[in-house]
């Protein structure tokens, strides 16, 4: 009984080491390579919250400080997902980072990733490969 | 990787278990993943008084008290007594390090990390403390305002350590976390097979559940010590002390911490009989669930521990079954259910594995009770259904750990 019970548990946990390999080949690479941000390997293809964290963080060394900022997919507009701006939230820390509202006092810049962010009151800061940055028009 | 050692130091400040009988018969990683997760309770016990205490955090406040519970542990501790050699250590290094390779390749990483776990920690570290204006300030309402706080003061412990938080580092303690709990249940059940099933299966299920970053590996380690203590230990008050430690690790650290606790009690009642037990182990993490509550009741945001009083969709049960059981699949057919029911069926014993089985059938009864909260639980458990699984997968591996007993502290060789 012993010796199935050890062929049982050594065999189920070959078989789990193997899944655990596979389910990271199945996300893809580059494998050895160290990656830009925590975000980058969760999905074959990568999240918008990857892109907020590469902006965020190139925002946080050009904005001044204690500016307020709001971090947007504009696709998804007007049910903007709060959880872009919270990732902006932990890469900005001089900054103020706000929930995405537009109805009430603007944020004075906004961070966009994936499109761009056509609103009057806005205009383009500076641009990033992972997306744009729009400051208030006063 | 100052921010890192931070994490890597925790077990001085809990060197004051080592005292314990029940541990000193443990080995080295056992007795260091032990007085790790005690200096987690000891780091947040003190940055916890000193916000109470409006007392800002600054290296020099929270330094000086840390290093008082440091000496005084090295002057408590006592040397180990001849603990026995376990096998199954190269296979667990293994799987260690392919799990690590996933954490530093950033393919196992929780979103939660940052989408609040993370900046939750960066508020209070900004506010030099959890102060009630940062509790309630706009960004901490989107942030799940009324989680239990553990895992952010840990993650605050390093940054006042590190000055900056790091991301990195906060997802290499997931794996120490996670692979110190598999240290603790090798030398705690002194059996290699079971232990290295349980680095495989937390490895894979823990990764695809992408729950790095987050609080479950933190949840499941203090979920290991209860469950270890009372399955394993044999020296009554080492039992008790690490079980209600652990009890209060878990409720501290997530929401289900509670329904842990809930059900470790109710184990104790159904499968032993003892309401002494129950209460001696319960009521500390008793205390700290009913503070909590009523602390977040009193500065009105909570908003978790009402959704129980929510109505229930008894429609939605066999929803609920049926995603539950195809997230329970991981993938893998079910398969570290499987394995772990194999070994629990093909062992010698059963008696021991009773108490943790009873644990893993009532946490999952928790979490169907909680999914028919609503009428179409299908995105609620894709979404958290792997994760919430953890806990019964856990218990379920320690009933297979204890379904076998060892002749001889050699034995497992």
């Amino acid at each position: 009984m012993s010796r199935i019970r050890a062929a049982v548990a050594w065999g189920a946990a070959a078989l789990l080491t193997i899944a655990l390999v596979r389910h990271y080949a199945w996300l893809g690479g580059p494998y050895f390579t160290f990656p830009e941000t925590v975000q980058d390997h969760v999905w074959p293809t990568p999240f918008a919250s990857r892109d907020v964290i590469v902006l965020a963080r190139h925002a946080a060394t050009i904005l001044p400080r204690n500016a307020t900022v709001t971090a947007i997919e504009p696709s998804l507009a007007p049910n903007y997902d709060v959880t872009h701006f919270l990732t902006a939230w932990g890469v900005m820390p001089h900054q103020r980072v706000v929930p995405p509202k537009f109805d009430q006092e603007l944020p004075q810049f906004v961070l966009a990733v994936r499109s761009d962010f056509p609103d009057a009151r806005y205009r383009l800061h500076s641009a990033t490969p992972q997306g744009k940055i729009y400051e208030v028009i006063r | 990787m100052i921010a890192f050692a931070a994490y890597l130091a925790l077990p001085l400040f809990g060197l004051a278990i080592l005292r314990l009988t029940g541990v000193r018969t443990l080995d080295l990683a056992a007795r260091l993943a032990l007085a790790g997760a005690a200096g987690v309770l000891s780091v947040s016990a003190v940055l916890s008084v000193l916000s109470v205490l409006s007392i800002p955090w600054s290296r020099t406040s929270v330094f000086v008290p840390l290093a008082a519970i440091a000496i005084a542990g090295f002057l408590l501790r006592k040397k180990a007594l001849n603990p026995p050699r376990v096998g199954g250590l190269a296979a667990i290094a293994v799987i260690a390090v392919l799990f690590a390779y996933g954490l530093f390749t950033a393919r196992i990483t929780s979103g939660d990390l940052h989408f609040f776990w993370g900046p939750k920690s960066i508020l209070f570290y900004q506010s030099d403390g959890v102060t009630i204006a940062a509790l309630q300030s706009l960004s901490n309402k989107y942030m799940n305002p009324d989680y239990p706080l553990l895992l952010p003061l840990v993650y605050a412990w390093s940054q006042i350590v590190a000055r900056q938080f790091s991301w990195w580092a906060a997802l290499a303690a997931s794996g120490l976390f996670l692979f110190a709990s598999v240290m603790i249940v090798r030398s705690a059940s002194r059996d290699a097979h079971a232990a290295v099933l349980m680095a495989a299966a937390l490895g894979y299920a823990v990764a695809k559940s992408y729950s790095s970053g987050a609080a479950e590996p933190l949840l499941l380690l203090f979920e290991i010590i209860t469950l270890c203590a009372l399955v394993f230990i044999e020296d009554e008050r080492t039992q008790t002390i690490l079980a209600a430690l652990g009890l209060i690790g878990a409720a501290a650290t997530k929401i289900e911490g509670a329904t842990f606790s809930t059900a470790v009690v109710l184990a104790i009642l159904i499968v032993r009989r003892d309401w002494k037990l129950a209460i001696r182990i319960g009521a500390p993490a008793a205390v700290v669930i009913a503070g909590w509550m009523a602390f977040v009741r009193g500065y009105e945001i909570s908003l978790l521990y009402t959704a129980g009083t929510m109505p229930m969709f008894f429609s939605a049960i066999p929803i609920a079954l049926t995603e539950l059981t195809r997230t329970a699949g991981y993938g893998v057919w079910g398969l570290p259910w499987i394995a772990a029911i194999a070994l629990i069926v093909t062992g010698d014993t059963r008696r021991a594995a009773a108490l943790p089985i009873v644990v893993s059938i009532l946490t999952i009864g928790a979490a169907i009770f909680f999914y028919i909260h609503m009428p179409d639980p299908r995105v609620w458990i894709a979404g958290s259904g792997p994760r919430v699984l953890l806990t019964p997968l856990c218990a379920l591996l320690i009933a297979a750990a204890a379904s076998h007993r060892i002749a001889s502290p050699d034995a497992a060789r």
